[in-house]
């Protein structure tokens, strides 16, 4: 406290050895909370023995409010950052893994009683540490000023948003004022940290109920609503299904709307949605420009006040994108086999503000056959503001991204609006030309009409067993098993059973996990606390999704060096990393041992041990790295390695090495066959590019990266990162130290593609034909001589198509096949695919004229 | 260090913009008026503007393309030397851009080219990175040059239309990542001839099409094609003429857009039959040839599967 008479002392009695002890201090005790200055923890060496040794290791020290249950306030997350906001005074202050209970690590206070050292007047004295507090320990989310590693803060705030009520229980918002209607903003969220925590609450006034649904923390909410105050008194009433959070409540009458939209909720929503004005004159729009003059509006389109324009779905449509003329009046046609996803897209450009917009597909029909539209899922394409790259700062564009559940939405002025469909072809419909059309209709003008042929081949997609795809992955039963409450328990849990859904449909069979511990504690070599219960749970979501192993499995190995050297965690790429002593090889492979024993003892498929992720070539690294994989052998387990063996810094791990994981597509797929054919090992790419670290625009490189350019590798896994990460405020890519990655989040769990994502399964969707056709052709090539000349003809186009592909280590940009030229090859493939096929059934081909007659 | 001062004899720099008529091997570039700006012609006196960090720049004559010597980029690679947070680094050349030269904006490309010797026997996948430095906080135009090969020249032709922010080139850099070659590497770039040129009236420099194969129901058959030359009052047209075994099928006249564009040429008013099509463009009696795309069979033809 500011005044030291005002301090606060408490004896902490109930330490015992080798146990962890939880403190809970009632804050409503001590005098003067509103503005602690300093904390801090001592011993007194009178108390001990002269050479005695203490270790003390401290965990998350917060705060917390309301009901006890609520919204933390981390004032010390025990990390080697924080452990360094410590001044010890005769004892020392670490991050350390040695023991923990939430987090990587805890802090570690070290004394060595010594009786003859210490302060000249008292040598038996006080060893000590203690922290200040960056701005007095108010009990207010942090500003986003006071985030100081130089990168941008996880969320941007401004003082209405760094406080918020946080309850469990129904409570109400009343405010005397002046007998009438009224009109309410109410921000919801929280600025500070809160992680596995899923909020729902309704807000209601009067007869009006909305719900209010969101997880963790970094990012608000913001629900407009009528409050009827007659009787001189405002009332919202906020009812948590879990928690509710609240920032803060603006009430205004009709008159002064104008007002306080510009002056109050237009500056707030700035800043808690974009940028504080500062910031923002730190950042740059460097939005792509279109150079070529508009096509000639056609008199029809300028009378109705927009025009329609459809790109391929793999090309970026910007706000300002410019149309071809060839891009106008659509007509969408596409194809697709038994059970496939396809996308159609198509672009609205106003020449003026529409208040809303409708968009409606019809059953697309063949004939008596029927592709429902309520199974055509409508979704609207939102810009976002990305950095170029997921780290640089200060330069944003206006990218397309992600693919918004549909609803009526205003249309802006000169302002495109990309729509993307997507059609499921049902697994038993019947091939043919199914005919229908989109319907969009501005508000208050004629609608417009594009009409579809979408063919549905009679083709079953084969996958090859030999390839997997893959992706990183942040496992929401994760956060299912740190929840506290039974609805955030709820939440993960379904999310989770969504997401691997959503995997599933766009050809995922194979995550990343880990399995993740504490070092080894003194008393108990071979034995690590290691949850695998949780694991076991992943597992059987595993099967039930057919997804196939082996599993990369992350290991804690950096917290055995941290121990068994001494020193931090080394930063990333191996930073600062020395050589460990021999115990460090030697307590690694008994982790290893001990997680494969569970492994073969609960049945579960092969695990690779992933223990280093991205390794530098700089010279420690790498005698650190033939250590560590070393070490992980000996535990007669498969290694996992994220580095490019193409880059001769790496040579050294190679006899270590059972599975290369790089970013690009290199080694060439000859030097891999040629490996794979020489010893066992295998390769596997994290296409990183045109998934997660980019502005979400390399969609196109994205298809080609997954489809022909993976057939054209040597590579059998694709496995980027990553499916969903959240850095900050997910809405908001220009908060946090990078953007955020890739899919997003519906506020009940559900999961939101992005454009990128939509092509992966395609680029899956082309590997699936070209499988189908190569097996085909295998086959055919034992048949009759007919039957061999098609499966010629077929191989010919393959090669064809295999000598168009511009090999590349990255398909992202440049020199990409055109995004429609991608479903040539595709057609060119199916193609063959009906050919061999109606030639192996020995059906007659649906040509004859009279069949054609009765048809019509 | 500044590029070129008022007083250097580096002026020659403004010496050196003229106005030259350009033969190339191409013939869209025979006979046509190019502008052209020296920024570093190869002397001992151009080499000594460069910042040199890890490595040494000097001009020499082992190796050259045009001029009687060539920008030597020298490098040892150590591991262990460096900067001391870097030892594993970035051997680099720098070059500054005095503030009245900045404005490249005008200029349609730069053209250099490069000659490679090792100790090594191959290179590693980037041997090289470029990079320029633009206008505004941490912009810039970075190109890795994973073309170069030992023993060989490979000329760039980077096209300044289409780096944002060209209006204020203020450096420019070569460099390379230590981490990609081994300890010991010994390394020597020739860089001949660094130019920035302009076209002084309508040139198609090159076409191309961006795809290989179509389908026959498609609407248009997209040629991309770089145009120099082009003021903005000016109204340039060129004929886009697909042939069929060598008979012409279809003749589209379009204008002609500054830099790099996509030409979208119509096919509603021929004929599409599968086959093989060769496309040209003709402009001011001179053709470019766009190449040849192959078309195949529409999928939503029902009778032609």
């Amino acid at each position: 406290m500011p005044d030291r008479n005002h301090s606060f002392h408490l004896p902490l009695k109930q330490l015992t050895i080798g146990k962890w002890i939880d403190f809970k201090i009632p804050l409503n005790e001590l005098t003067n909370r509103a503005h602690c200055t300093e904390i801090g923890f001592h011993l007194s060496e009178s108390e001990y023995k002269d050479g005695d040794v203490v270790d003390f290791w401290i965990s998350q020290i917060v705060l917390t409010r309301s009901n006890g249950k609520t919204s933390p306030l981390v004032l010390d997350d025990a990390s080697a950052v924080s452990a360094k906001k410590w001044s010890p005074a005769e004892a020392s202050c670490t991050a350390d893994s040695t023991h923990v209970k939430s987090g990587k690590t805890s802090l570690r206070l070290h004394v060595d009683i010594n009786w003859k050292t210490g302060e000249l007047k008292y040598p038996i004295g006080w060893p000590r540490m203690s922290r200040s507090m960056p701005d007095g320990c108010t009990v207010r989310d942090k500003s986003y000023t006071e985030y100081d590693d130089g990168k941008p803060p996880p969320v941007w705030t401004c003082p209405l948003s760094q406080d918020a009520v946080v309850s469990d229980q129904p409570s109400e918002f009343s405010a005397r004022v002046k007998p009438g209607k009224y009109n309410a903003w109410v921000l919801c969220g929280l600025s500070n940290s809160r992680g596995s925590q899923f909020y729902d609450f309704d807000i209601v006034s009067g007869s009006e109920k909305q719900r209010i649904q969101f997880e963790n923390s970094f990012q608000y909410r913001h629900v407009f609503l009528k409050v009827d105050a007659s009787d001189g008194k405002a009332k919202i009433n906020f009812t948590p299904h879990s928690l509710f959070a609240i920032c803060g409540v603006v009430l205004w009458q009709d008159i002064d709307t104008g007002i306080v939209q510009k002056e109050i909720i237009a500056p707030i929503r700035q800043i808690t949605d974009f940028l504080p004005p500062d910031e923002l004159k730190k950042w740059t729009l460097d939005q792509p420009l279109d150079t070529h003059p508009w096509p000639k509006i056609p008199t029809k389109d300028n009378d109705n006040g927009y025009l329609i324009f459809q790109k391929h779905w793999a090309e970026c449509v910007y706000p300002n994108t410019i149309p071809h003329n060839g891009e106008l009046d659509p007509e969408i046609q596409t194809f697709a086999s038994l059970g496939e996803y396809e996308p159609l897209t198509f672009t609205i450009h106003p020449f003026r503000s529409f208040p809303s917009v409708t968009v409606k597909i019809s059953d697309l029909k063949c004939g008596k056959n029927v592709i429902s539209a309520s199974t055509i899922d409508i979704r609207r394409v939102r810009y976002l503001n990305a950095r170029p790259n997921y780290t640089t700062l200060h330069v944003y564009r206006v990218v397309p991204d992600v693919l918004m559940p549909y609803e009526p939405s205003p249309l802006v002025s000169d302002e495109n609006t990309t729509f993307w469909l997507t059609v499921h072809v049902p697994d038993n419909a019947k091939p043919g030309f199914y005919k229908g059309a989109v319907t969009v209709s501005p508000d208050g003008t004629a609608p417009a009409t594009i009409p579809v042929t979408f063919r549905v081949l009679p083709i079953r997609l084969k996958e090859d067993p030999d390839k997997i795809f893959g992706i990183y992955y942040h496992d929401p039963l994760d956060s299912w098993q740190r929840a506290v409450d039974e609805p955030s328990k709820a939440y993960y849990l379904q999310k989770s059973e969504w997401e691997l859904q959503d995997m599933v449909a766009h050809g995922t069979r194979n995550v990343t996990t880990g399995l993740w511990g504490p070092p080894e504690k003194p008393d108990k070599p071979g034995v690590f606390d290691i949850n695998f219960d949780l694991m076991e749970k992943k597992i059987a979501a595993w099967r039930r999704y057919n997804f196939k192993p082996p599993i990369v499995v992350g290991i804690n190995a950096e917290g055995i060096y941290a121990k068994r050297s001494g020193k931090d965690h080394p930063g990333s790429h191996l930073k600062g990393i020395s050589k460990p002593p021999p115990e460090y090889g030697q307590e690694l492979t008994r982790m290893c041992r001990f997680i494969e024993a569970e492994r073969i003892k609960r049945g579960w498929p092969e695990f690779l041990y992933y223990p280093v992720d991205e390794p530098s070539v700089q010279p420690d690294a790498i005698a650190f790295m033939v250590d560590t994989l070393k070490a992980v052998q000996a535990a007669g387990v498969k290694t996992y390695v994220t580095a490019d063996p193409s880059n001769e810094g790496f040579a050294p791990l190679k006899p270590y090495v059972d599975v290369w994981c790089t970013q690009p597509y290199l080694p060439s797929r000859e030097i891999i066959l040629a490996d794979k054919a020489a010893r066992k090992v295998d390769y596997w790419c994290y296409p990183n590019h045109v998934n997660g670290e980019n502005d979400h625009t390399p969609v196109n490189g994205a298809r080609m990266t997954y489809g022909f350019g993976f057939w054209r590798s040597g590579f059998t896994t694709l496995i980027p990162w990553i499916y969903r990460a959240d850095v900050g405020n997910p809405w908001n890519y220009l908060d946090g130290s990078a953007m955020d990655f890739f899919n997003r989040t519906e506020d009940d769990g559900r999961p939101i593609p992005v454009a990128m994502w939509e092509a992966y399964r395609e680029g899956y969707d082309d590997y699936r034909y070209v499988y189908t056709l190569q097996t085909l052709i295998t086959k055919a090539k034992t048949g009759n001589a007919k039957i061999r000349q098609l499966a010629d003809d077929a191989e010919a186009d393959l090669k064809y198509i295999w000598n168009q592909i511009r090999v590349q280590p990255k398909y992202k940009y440049d020199d990409l096949w055109a995004p429609r030229e991608a479903d040539v090859y595709r057609w060119m493939v199916a193609s063959h695919i009906l050919k061999l096929q109606d030639s192996e059934t020995h059906r007659p081909k649906s040509r004859s004229f009279f069949r054609r007659w009765f048809s019509r | 260090m500044n590029f070129m001062s008022s007083n250097s004899p580096l002026s020659i720099f403004a010496t050196l913009l003229t106005i030259t008529l350009f033969v190339a091997d191409k013939p869209a570039f025979s006979q046509t008026a190019m502008e052209t700006l020296v920024i570093d012609d190869g002397t001992e006196l151009a080499a000594k503007k460069w910042v040199v960090a890890e490595a040494t720049a000097t001009s020499d004559s082992k190796h050259i393309k045009t001029a009687k010597t060539a920008l030597h980029f020298h490098i040892n690679v150590d591991w262990k030397d460096g900067e001391k947070n870097y030892p594993i680094g970035w051997p680099r050349l720098n070059i500054r851009v005095p503030p009245d030269m900045q404005n490249w904006s005008n200029f349609d490309y730069l053209l250099f080219s490069i000659f490679v010797e090792s100790s090594r026997t191959n290179l590693p996948a980037t041997p090289l990175g470029f990079s320029l430095y633009l206008s505004g906080k941490k912009q810039g135009f970075n190109r890795p040059f994973t073309e170069l090969q030992i023993g060989k020249w490979t000329d760039y032709k980077i096209p300044l239309r289409e780096i944002v922010n060209t209006n204020a080139c203020t450096g420019m850099q070569f460099h390379i990542s230590e981490s990609n070659y081994r300890d010991g590497d010994i390394l020597d770039f020739w860089i001949d001839s660094i130019v920035l040129t302009r076209y002084l009236e309508p040139v198609i420099t090159e076409a191309k099409l961006t795809e290989q194969t179509i389908t026959a129901d498609a609407r248009f058959v997209e040629v991309e094609a770089m145009a120099f030359g082009i003021e903005k009052t000016k109204h340039a047209v060129a004929e886009f003429i697909l042939t069929l075994n060598d008979k012409p099928v279809l003749t589209e006249t379009l204008p002609l857009i500054q830099g790099r564009n996509i030409y979208q040429v119509p096919l509603s008013k021929m004929k599409r039959i599968p086959g093989n099509y060769n496309i040209k463009i003709t402009h001011n009696g001179k053709t470019t040839v766009a190449g040849c795309i192959r078309m195949i069979g529409s999928p939503y033809q029902e009778d032609k599967q």
